[in-house]
């Protein structure tokens, strides 16, 4: 009976070096995970402190009020990766804008290959088409990453970006006024996302883990793999500390600059 | 227990699990068959769009540049095409052939100073950008759950019953290599 309070625990880390294998396979650019601070990130060093702070509190108030998330990412060097598949790909991969809303946002800035993009998930494409993009970049970011200014372009570039988001959520010009006293008018309406009571993973855990063992004994483990294989990718957004994406997409919109 | 319920025991076991392996891989079939269909007719939206685009960008390109019939006409050609493909196939093909005919047509702004500052025609270059880029996404998505689709209706347990209940092999939404060639422009720019 000793190797009876062996036995689980070797599977469980055997399951869990297969999941953690099959959830690596499935895509082949590795993404950078986001900081904490999630709406900054300044992966290249080359924002102030002030307007890093700046972008935090002002997504952070955007999100709240609209539900809508925008993003800063600022990269050294994408090397091989194509701008336009990497930013969507970083779109998704993190789920800016929240899930069924699809509303995000992400900036995008690649300083080692001159490069600048706007990503828009599905959700914000009218209210930021890709000829306003364009324009937003042309007219507020590029004239300041010429100049090497990347906090002001980018500052400037996500002001332009919140006001049309606020715009399309119904709000006027909320960047320029004070914006906070509106907080009140907006009413979450995404259910909140509840966990599975730990009493039935439990019950759960004692049916099936039997089950595995004998499969295992019996088989070697084919019905395993098999139903690891089907549940394939789920589950995921574990929430650690700080922000995070709420699970939106996007399906390439937005517009790309070279400076 | 003696040997005999063991195996038993084991062989309902084995059941049991095979059983909820065909339901949930049957399950899994009817939704990747789902995606895969979505996925499709987001390439045929986007496919629309930049078909909704062609006409205002062909005539900002026009006031600046008339002379240059030639890229006119093969826009138009390619355009036709597209609108009578029938297959993914076909699609696929013209979908390459067009793009490259707007890509010329993109292209001749260098040789116009003004139409290359022109507001307007920044704006639908950007949107047919997008455009272009949303193709290629909701291509490579297509593809994707096309091949996820055609891996699973290969594999065991599902291809017990997969041919039976009529989930067939999809196309891959891919242009041939001659669609994919690009014409010769030399000459179009006197260089």
């Amino acid at each position: 009976m000793v190797t009876k309070s062996k036995k689980p625990k070797k599977i469980l880390l055997f399951t869990s070096i297969l999941l953690l294998l099959f959830t690596s396979i499935v895509w082949g650019v590795q993404y950078p995970s986001p900081t904490r601070d999630f709406y900054v990130n300044d992966f290249a060093n080359v924002l102030s402190p002030s307007a890093e702070a700046y972008i935090l509190s002002t997504a952070v108030e955007l999100e709240r009020t609209t539900s809508a998330q925008v993003v800063v990412v600022t990269m050294e060097d994408l090397e091989n990766e194509a701008l336009e598949e990497y930013s969507l790909g970083l779109l998704r991969e993190w789920g800016i804008g929240a899930k069924e809303a699809n509303n995000g946002v992400l900036i995008l800035l690649d300083i080692g290959g001159g490069q600048s993009r706007i990503e828009v998930g599905y959700g914000l494409e009218g209210a930021l088409p890709d000829g306003k993009t364009g324009r937003i970049q042309d007219n507020y970011m590029i004239p300041y990453y010429q100049q090497g200014d990347y906090s002001k372009g980018i500052v400037e570039g996500f002001n332009a970006i919140a006001n049309e988001v606020y715009k399309e959520y119904g709000y006027e010009d909320q960047i320029a006024g004070d914006y906070r006293d509106l907080q009140d008018n907006y009413r979450d309406t995404t259910p909140k996302k509840e966990g599975v009571p730990p009493i039935v993973l439990i019950i759960g855990l004692i049916l099936i883990v039997p089950l595995i063992i004998l499969d295992f004994k019996l088989t070697g483990g084919a019905f395993t793999y098999m139903l690891i294989r089907m549940l394939g990718r789920g589950g995921g957004n574990s929430g650690g500390p700080g922000n995070s994406g709420g699970g939106g997409s996007g399906g390439g919109g937005g517009s790309s600059r070279r400076f | 227990m003696n040997t005999a319920t063991k195996i038993l025991i084991g062989i309902v076991v084995v059941f049991v699990l095979l059983g909820v392996s065909i339901v949930g891989s049957y399950n899994g079939l009817v939704t990747k068959a789902e995606v895969v269909e979505t996925n499709l007719s987001q390439i045929d939206t986007q496919l629309q769009r930049r078909n909704d685009l062609i006409p205002n960008l062909v005539e900002t390109v026009k006031r600046f540049a008339q002379q240059e019939e030639d890229i006119f006409t093969d826009v138009a050609d390619a355009r036709a095409r597209l609108a009578g493909a029938g297959t993914v196939e076909e699609q696929a093909d013209a979908d390459a052939a067009l793009g490259g005919a707007l890509s010329r047509l993109l292209a001749i702004s260098e040789n116009y100073p003004d139409l290359k500052s022109n507001q307007n025609f920044i704006q639908l270059q950007d949107e047919l950008a997008g455009t272009e880029n949303r193709i290629a996404t909701a291509r490579r998505d297509y593809n994707e759950s096309a091949r996820a689709y055609n891996t699973t209706i290969r594999r065991f347990p599902t291809v017990l019953y997969a041919g039976i209940l009529g989930f067939e092999k999809v196309d891959y939404f891919e242009a041939s290599e001659e669609a994919r060639e690009v014409p010769n422009v030399g000459g179009q720019f006197g260089n």
